[in-house]
């Protein structure tokens, strides 16, 4: 069982900026959603996990390896999917791959040539495999991401925003394929997309201004706000009268008319009860 | 526009390295006005407008650099930074976007360079250039070399950037300006050219148009300034200066209409090239995890993927071809123009040495910046790019330092074949097919092996830092700190020197010499240091060092100190304000000698021995001193030169131990008496310090001007300094004046009854100075005895090496040529030459004075003279004129003009003609020899060919006389070469047209009858006195006037 264990790690980019603010987390094997707005702090997070930047204060351990004092032992078995990522110019997807390959230490020739023309062939990149990586779109630059962070024989993936830039297809092929290896893995998945966690995580966090809001498994989440959740139809020129009156957490814009949801422990006047998902737990917890 | 053009300037004022690059050529310019004094003539001061003028002419070239640097930075900013779909969607226009970045991008180029200038002001004012400042005098050159130019550089690499798109295609673009410049500069009236290779009228005009900075131009405008005009005038803007500048101008706003026009703001899309095909797996397979292996097998891997990927990428590039065509073409160039060498001196032999020591002159320096740029952009690159995310969480990516130094390396090693290719090109195309695999050896030594050093050293230093144009900026700092053009003057420990190249002589008689081990050691010393740097820093990072790592460290210490011991072997530091204390303090204290009386020496006898292979001699000997006055002398100063031994030194009984030491006699010598002193020392020069080129003691070609070495009596005056401002700092006064035509005469002639044994180690020939009496082998050494069989002046010298050998009779005198085996092309025309000279010389001035003639080659370590007159030999170095290539359809014999030359030397100078120094004695040596020499060349090759030569040294006179203040030819001293040999020829060629050369010539013979030793001692106007009573009246004012007027 795999274990990476975040114990009250802070950073601060400059002294008034601190994006990360004593966030401990236990993470094992299964897939783990970590949601927040921009700016939360994710991407950051993720990187410091990965080596990319050095905490200030924390220790991050990884199968009870301090990896703050030692990237290298979770480099060997990790896969990164970073958010924004560059390739090198006039290099094929097949050679840059291969090179990824080499560093990650995947060898002899024959079996890393296998692997990264089957990962080609599981992102469906394999008839693009001698086209120069930057002349890909932004999709298929993606899905060559997703490929190399599967490079290997990763014990700990983390992805950044994966399904940026992926159609509904490839998004669903790339939820299957890490549903597939999840199993006897972590994998950290930070994304927007609240349905994307409800789908396939087994745990979750919300993370705001650089710390934890909310941790927990989803369905544990969900249970809480059960009977807490009200809902109703509004005037747009009254929605400030409510969020002054009401504990607001999400509006929406159904058929034209606007659906505010509220949280309350009794039903408010006017609204009807909710079925809480996992946006209201986001929203929610966003608003403590 | 306005806003484009502040808001960058904005930016630039935010950030600090910014203000430090300011800081940096501020510094520049200070160091630049401080130490450089690239003086074009004796007579021009420093803090001329003239020179002013040049200097900063020169400066500007930094312009292409901080340009380049400007350009790379804000040219693709928008796209560097990914704001590009952000701006380029708001109304900004396309146009007023692009004026407004050129403008940013020209003012912040022109501002470094104010800066620099300001630098330059400073660092001037700080040390006494001789005239007060004016703000003209700067800001007028700094306005149409500086604005000019930087605008010219700007807009073409504005066009380069824009029309490309590609930053390396603008780093090359700044390269090929450079290269053009160094081209042009060739073929231009350059003072510094037109003394060694001066170029025909069309050239320098040619030069002077195409020139990008002006530079050119600015010489060629000014070939006919007197020194006074170059010291008071500012050069006007007029004829091809003026022309110039406006077609750079005009050029400018060229390239930056069509600069602006080529702006996109689409990145241009390549197209590639068709991959072959790989195999396609069988079937889509469930996913497979695959074990890794982090060990050092895939370590070694990841190395070779990181070179892979480096070459595929740098090799197949534009900017990797352009750069080599540039590269090649300065090169080519630089060889072309030394072998053709201008229309001084005849065109030479396209040997390896030759090939390869013009590489290694021009390569080194744009190899450095091409280093700097290909480290930066290999090193940067993933970041440069944001792959670095992917690479750096993957264990083995630390291969990446590692491999992009091999990379780099790898691009080094293919310019220096291609360049080694063009010089065997070269080669097969003068026919010289002959390769000596030893002279490119030095292309691998001293510049392949520092190169790859240095690009090692410089991915450290890049992988100090976080932002990628800090580390260029470090990076290009100390490459011009540690690699640059003035790495000797910033660095004067030679040990630290190890990125530095080598701009030595390579000698077909040794190579080259003493100097390939210890560069060798020194780059040993200096790969030590890198690589402790980078193992101590990786220990660092990791917080930890390996049993590897730590052996490594200490065989790392070990090699280095030893090396380095090795090579500091025998180090003297020198220092030229130290020298000038010491000459002050010699003068302070002696010079009351000068009007004390001294013995002189009449009678040499000595014995050299040499050692060339451990590149040292000693002496061995005794003077006859004879009090010659009609005084008594009670004490004698003796002098011995600074840098070699004293073994023994005795005079009157009494030891002398000290470089300088005042003797009292214990019986003062009385008028006619005479002494003995004894004396014996010893010489010796490791390569650290470097050799002197008249005393070069080398393996195998050594020549000494030895005289200069022995122990001197009396006040040395040649110690004295000689400008002014420094004396008057030291409190001396007058320095002593040269005596003038018209000073009474000093009849005591100081000649020398010489006898003297040479030896040396066996297969070398040993040569000395007067006739060979006797010849034998002892042991493993050779010994020969000289003497010349009369008094000679106090001037001898040696040689010594493996040479074959022509020898004929020819009118009861024996006739010897000792060459290198594989110079042997043009000794038979030599000794025809050799011949008819004597045949000359006697029939016209009298007989020769020794019974046999040497000429001897010796090494191009020796340099400074094409050949050197002694009694009975002459010596001639391998690579000025002896060896080259004079065949047929050639138009100038200079084996002719060799033999005519340097033996009527043995007339005019050496035993017969012997002038005391004064003004005009000059006149009586070399302007003499080169009436010879005319004569000669027209008796050999007619009227028209000698008519050709003269008009070459109309030029050379033409070009020359505004450096220096004018004399009269008959007050020539020895510096003004312009006036006693190019003038010389002229007014006696002009005379001998005259009153007939026959005429002259009994002047000549009645000179010499007269004047020769031990008669009375000539001045020049003896010379005048003859021609006068040889000519009619009708000629006498034309004759004062050539001789006597300015």
């Amino acid at each position: 069982m795999n274990k990476l264990l975040i114990d009250k790690i802070s950073l601060s980019y400059r002294k008034d900026v601190k994006v990360l603010d004593n966030i401990s987390l236990e993470i094992s094997n299964g897939m783990f959603g970590l949601l927040g707005p921009n700016g939360a702090g994710k991407s950051s997070l993720m990187r410091t996990i990965v080596g990319l930047q050095k905490p200030d204060e924390g220790r991050i351990f990884f199968n009870e390896h301090d990896v703050v004092a030692r990237p290298g032992f979770l480099h060997k078995q990790l896969g990164f999917l970073p958010q924004d990522f560059g390739v090198y110019p006039k290099v094929s997807a097949y050679n840059l791959l291969d090179h990824l390959a080499v560093l990650k230490g995947v060898g002899p020739a024959a079996i890393r040539k296998k692997q990264v023309l089957s990962l080609l062939e599981k992102v469906n990149l394999a008839a693009f495999r001698h086209k120069e990586v930057h002349t890909f779109s932004g999709g298929m630059r993606q899905r060559f991401g997703v490929a190399q962070a599967l490079l290997g024989n990763p014990q700990l993936i983390i992805a950044d925003e994966p399904t940026a830039g992926l159609d509904p297809e490839e998004r669903n092929r790339f939820n299957l394929l890490l549903s597939e290896i999840s199993e006897n893995i972590v994998v950290i998945l930070s994304t927007h997309l609240v349905e994307d966690v409800r789908n396939l995580c087994s745990q979750m966090a919300v993370i705001r201004n650089g710390r934890v809001q909310a941790l927990g498994r989803p369905s544990d989440m969900l249970a809480n706000l059960k009977g807490k959740i009200w809902t109703r139809a509004i005037d747009t020129a009254a929605l400030p009268a409510y969020q002054s009156s009401h504990k607001v957490i999400s509006q929406q814009l159904i058929e034209k008319s606007l659906h505010i949801t509220v949280y309350a422990e009794d039903m408010p006047e006017g609204f009807s009860p909710a079925e809480p998902v996992l946006e209201h737990v986001y929203f929610h917890s966003l608003s403590v | 526009m306005k806003a484009i053009l502040l808001f960058d300037l904005r930016q630039f004022a935010r950030q600090l390295p910014g203000y430090v690059i300011l800081l940096l050529l501020l510094c520049m310019g200070i160091f630049t006005g401080n130490k450089f004094n690239m003086s074009a003539g004796e007579g021009v001061e420093p803090g001329s407008p003239y020179t002013i003028g040049f200097m900063l002419g020169l400066l500007s070239l930094t312009v292409i650099f901080i340009a380049t640097f400007f350009a790379i930075r804000m040219l693709f900013s928008e796209w560097d930074n990914r704001v590009n779909l952000l701006i380029f969607t708001t109304p900004v226009r396309k146009r007023s976007f692009a004026a407004g970045r050129f403008l940013s991008f020209w003012l912040l180029t022109l501002s470094g360079f104010l800066f620099m200038t300001i630098g330059f002001v400073i660092g001037q004012q700080m040390r006494d250039t001789g005239t007060a400042f004016h703000f003209l005098h700067y800001a007028y050159p700094w306005l149409f070399f500086g604005v000019i130019n930087s605008l010219l550089v700007c807009s073409v690499l504005y066009f380069a950037g824009w029309i490309t798109q590609n930053k390396m295609l603008v780093a090359v673009t700044g390269l090929l300006l450079y290269v053009l410049y160094m081209v042009i500069l060739l073929f231009s009236n350059s003072p510094f050219m037109a003394q060694s290779a001066p170029q025909s009228p069309e050239a320098q005009q040619v030069s002077a148009l195409i020139d990008p900075f002006g530079v050119s131009a600015y010489f060629l405008e000014t070939r006919n300034f007197s020194v006074q005009q170059r010291n008071t005038l500012m050069v006007p803007l007029s004829g091809y200066w003026l022309l110039n500048r406006m077609v750079a101008v005009c050029l400018s706003f060229l390239f930056v209409w069509l600069g602006a026009r080529s702006f996109s703001v689409h990145k241009k899309i390549k197209k590639t090239r068709e991959p072959k095909e790989i195999a396609r797996p069988e079937t889509a397979s469930a996913y497979l995890p695959v074990a890794v292996n982090t060990g050092k097998t895939m370590w070694l891997k990841s190395l070779r993927s990181y070179l892979g990927l480096d070459l595929k990428i740098t090799l197949r590039s534009i900017s990797f071809v352009l750069s080599a065509i540039a590269l090649l073409f300065l090169c080519g160039m630089e060889m072309y123009a030394v072998i053709e060498k201008g229309i001084r001196l005849p065109r030479k032999y396209a040997d390896s040495g030759l090939m390869a020591t013009t590489i290694s002159g021009n390569f080194y320096l744009p190899a450095v910046l091409l280093v700097v740029y290909f480290v930066y952009d290999l090193y940067w690159k993933s970041y440069s790019s944001r792959f670095y995310m992917l690479e750096r969480t993957n264990v083995l990516s630390s291969a990446k330092y590692i491999g992009h130094w091999i990379s780099v390396s790898v691009l080094i090693s293919v310019y220096t074949m291609l360049l080694f290719l063009l010089g065997l090109l070269f080669q097969f195309v003068y026919a010289y097919p002959r390769i000596d695999w030893a002279a490119y050896l030095g292309l691998l030594v001293f510049d392949t092996l520092p190169l790859i050093l240095l690009a090692g050293f410089l991915v450290w230093v890049n992988s100090l830092f976080t932002k990628p144009f800090i580390g260029l900026g470090v990076t290009l700092v100390l490459a011009f700190v540690l690699a640059g053009p003035f790495a000797p003057k910033l660095l004067s420990y030679p040990l630290l020197r190890f990125f530095s190249g080598f701009k030595g002589a390579y000698s077909d008689f040794c190579g080259y010499g003493a100097y390939l081990w210890p560069f060798v050691q020194r780059w040993l010393a200096g790969a030590a240091l890198t690589g402790l740097l980078w193992i101590l820093t990786y220990a660092i990072r990791r917080r930890r060092i390996s049993l590897a790592g730590t052996v490594m460290s200490l065989v790392c210490i070990l090699v280095g100190t030893f090396s380095g011991i090795q090579f500091m072997t025998g180090y003297v530091p020198r220092s030229s304000g130290k020298q000038q204390d010491n000459n002050a303090a010699y003068e302070l204290r002696y010079r009351h000698y000068q009007y004390l009386p001294q013995p002189v020496v009449t009678d040499v006898v000595t014995q050299i021995d040499l050692y060339p292979s451990q590149q040292s001699y000693t002496v061995d000997g005794y003077y006859v001193l004879r009090n010659l006055t009609s005084d008594t002398i009670g004490k004698v100063l003796v002098n011995f030169t600074d840098g070699f031994i004293i073994q023994q030194a005795i005079l009157d009984g009494q030891s002398i131990d000290t470089a300088v030491s005042e003797v009292i006699l214990r019986r003062p010598m009385q008028p006619g008496d005479s002494l003995q002193m004894k004396f014996a020392f010893s010489y010796k020069w490791y390569p650290v310090n470097g050799h002197q080129s008249f005393n070069a003691i080398v393996e195998n070609g050594s020549f000494m001007r030895i005289s200069r070495y022995y122990p001197a009596i009396g006040y040395q005056q040649e110690r004295e300094i000689s400008e002014e401002r420094i004396r008057s700092a030291y409190g001396l006064g007058a320095a002593t004046a040269l005596k003038k035509p018209e000073d009474p005469r000093d009849n005591n002639w100081g000649f020398i009854n010489l006898k003297m044994i040479v030896s040396t180690e066996k297969g070398q020939t040993p040569l000395g100075t007067g006739e060979l009496v006797k010849q034998w082998s002892k042991g493993s050494r050779t010994y020969a005895e000289f003497s010349p069989g009369q008094p000679v002046p106090f001037r001898f010298a040696v040689a010594s090496a493996a040479y074959e050998q022509q020898k004929v009779r020819y009118q009861g005198k024996e006739i010897m040529v000792l060459y290198h085996a594989l110079h042997q092309e043009n000794v038979d025309h030599l000794i025809d030459n050799i011949k008819q000279t004597m045949d000359y010389c006697e029939a016209n001035f009298g007989p020769y004075p020794f019974r046999s003639i040497r000429f001897a080659e010796v090494s191009a370590f020796t340099r400074g003279f094409a050949a050197t007159a002694y009694p009975g030999i002459i010596f001639m170095t391998e690579n000025m004129v002896f060896h080259a290539d004079i065949g047929p359809g050639r138009e100038q014999d200079v084996i002719n003009e060799l033999a005519g030359h340097e033996l009527s030397h043995l007339w005019w100078g050496n035993s017969q003609l012997s002038e005391d120094e004064r003004e005009g004695s000059a006149m009586l040596t070399e302007t003499l020899a080169m009436y010879t020499e005319m004569m000669l060349y027209r008796k050999m090759y007619g009227e028209k060919r000698m008519r050709e030569r003269l008009a070459v040294h109309q030029q050379l006179y033409d070009e020359q006389k505004g450096f220096s203040a004018e004399e009269p030819l008959y007050k020539v001293t020895g510096n003004n070469t312009h006036i006693s040999y190019s003038k010389g020829a002229i007014v006696m060629v002009r005379i001998a047209e005259m009153i007939g050369e026959e005429r002259v010539n009994s002047a000549l013979r009645n000179l010499l009858a007269k004047h020769r030793y031990p008669l009375q001692r000539p001045v020049s106007t003896d010379l005048i006195d003859e021609l006068l009573a040889v000519s009619g009246e009708e000629h006498h004012a034309e004759i004062r006037k050539l001789m006597m007027e300015r």
